[in-house]
């Protein structure tokens, strides 16, 4: 199976927000299909935790020139994922068509995959002890459906399929955008973003010069994650440092052992 | 006739032998949340667990929740015996014997006693020693605040997570080197009266103080 790829189209949406209606009903039916829990109970109560996909409002310059940009939160569903390679219980895994998807049941809640994220997207539950996050409905991809969200898009804002298809469509549409509107237009995530996520399994057509201001940074990090990187490869090494030079000592030690014990026999009937 | 020399007082004894068994679980129920390499750790642990509960779960994810349980039971009985520890060691803190000497051999003692197995310059704790316990008290300092932290995570900003969670990390990867050191040291014949000064609580020759720590030996005669 190819890698499965979806891009947002900023500049073709509505903010009709229809996705994420979409998002949150699929995800209380899941929890029915799924036999986790009943219709009834899906549908009744909060469960913040499934909404993986929710608009961030940000205001930016002085009244009266300022201006919002909303962005539409979500997963990226990064290649090189820093949330499954640093999660303790191996509940993250990044499936054979390129989604990142948090197992719950395998989950034991300890958030380092929210630590690890650069983009600040797992949520956790402190009800079920368990983190929470998009799966680009796999359940669904993989039963030749298209994700929820993509679905339910009125716009045709929100495009999903072979990553190949997907990649030349964005690029297609952002150069139209480009020459259109005189300004560069970009896909986030169609090329590689930086070492720590890599490419990105759900890019975004944004204009190049609003890229920060709406939630996409030039180079996605968590630096104490880095860094705990290189800790962990110092440890090692200065521990299998220490070991091997405690066994050379001990070597030493028994090769000048009976020298150094008649020595110091020596030294005492001298004294 | 040989005089004879305490070298530890039984609640010293009492709490180090604690603490060999506390960082034993700590490390052990550490590593496999730490890295995959150790995940056979949180198996060995889940696997029982599994059994025992009648759960019918994935053994990683028991093996890994026993793993955190049992390091949080850890860090409790460390403050348990650690607070008063220090409160009575801080109460004598300057006779403690790892303040720097200026009449001992230094680094170059280490050669004496270890290259050359001669009896260099030194007081209670040679150069080396020293320097271990320096490690121990920062990086064991380092580990339980940020561990504190690490706990009680939704009290604290992302900011102060993230440095507390570094700071676990180089406390630990710093602790575990010293660490293996000082066993490899302790255990080693050249020691042997000290560990069974340490383990045993058996006094010291005043003679063989007098030859092996002639600074150690001033002070104790001057008291």
């Amino acid at each position: 199976m190819s890698i499965y790829s979806m891009c947002y189209d900023s500049q073709a949406c509505v903010r009709c927000f229809t996705c994420v209606v979409s998002c949150s009903v699929e995800n209380r039916l899941r929890l029915q299909r799924n036999g986790t829990t009943s219709i009834e109970t899906g549908v009744n109560k909060a469960l913040p935790q499934l909404n993986y996909l929710y608009p961030i409002q940000r205001e930016y310059g002085k009244y009266p020139k300022s201006y919002r940009i909303t962005e539409l939160h979500h997963c990226m569903h990064c290649e090189n994922a820093p949330c499954a390679s640093s999660c303790p219980s191996n509940a993250i895994e990044r499936r054979k068509g390129g989604q990142v998807v948090i197992h719950q049941d395998l989950c034991v809640g300890c958030r380092t995959c929210q630590d690890a994220c650069p983009f600040d997207v797992p949520i956790y539950d402190q009800h079920s002890n368990a983190s929470y996050k998009c799966m680009m409905c796999y359940d669904r991809v993989e039963s030749d459906l298209k994700p929820a969200c993509v679905n339910s898009c009125i716009a045709d804002a929100l495009i999903s399929g072979p990553r190949e298809e997907v990649v030349a469509e964005a690029r297609a549409r952002a150069k139209r955008y480009s020459e259109q509107f005189g300004k560069e237009y970009i896909v986030y995530g169609a090329d590689k973003i930086n070492d720590y996520v890599g490419k990105a399994g759900w890019m975004t057509i944004v204009s190049a010069e609003e890229m920060e201001k709406y939630g996409l940074p030039k180079n996605p990090m968590v630096s104490s994650m880095v860094l705990r990187q290189t800790t962990k490869a110092f440890g090692l090494g200065a521990s299998a440092a220490v070991a091997l030079g405690a066994g050379a000592h001990f070597l030493y030690w028994l090769a000048n052992r009976k020298d150094a014990l008649a020595a110091q026999e020596k030294e005492a009937d001298h004294e | 006739m040989n005089k004879k020399i305490t070298a530890f007082t039984p609640f010293q004894m009492f709490y180090h032998r604690s603490i060999i068994i506390l960082i034993f679980f700590f490390i052990l129920t550490g590593l496999p949340i730490l890295s995959s390499g150790f995940h056979w750790i949180a198996y060995s642990f889940g696997f029982p667990f599994d059994f025992i509960s009648g759960q019918n779960g994935d053994t990683l994810r028991s093996g890994i929740q026993v793993c955190r349980i049992i390091h949080r039971v850890a860090a409790l009985l460390f403050f348990l015996f650690t607070v008063p520890f220090i409160g009575v060691q801080l109460l004598q803190i300057n006779k403690w014997h790892i303040w720097p000497e200026s009449e001992a051999a230094g680094l170059s003692g280490l050669k004496t006693n270890y290259i050359d197995f001669k009896h260099a310059k030194q007081g209670k704790y040679n150069a080396g020693q020293k320097i271990a316990a320096y490690v121990f008290i920062v990086c064991i300092s380092m580990l339980a605040f940020s561990g504190c932290v690490l706990w009680f995570r939704g009290s604290f900003s992302p900011a102060t997570l993230a440095l507390a969670r570094n700071l676990h990390d180089i406390g630990f990867a710093l602790l575990l080197p010293t660490l293996l050191g000082h066993m490899y040291f302790g255990i080693h014949p050249l020691n042997r009266a000290g560990f069974k000064a340490m383990f045993n609580g058996r006094e010291l020759d005043e003679a063989d103080v007098q030859s092996h720590h002639p600074l150690w030996y001033e002070k104790v005669k001057k008291d």
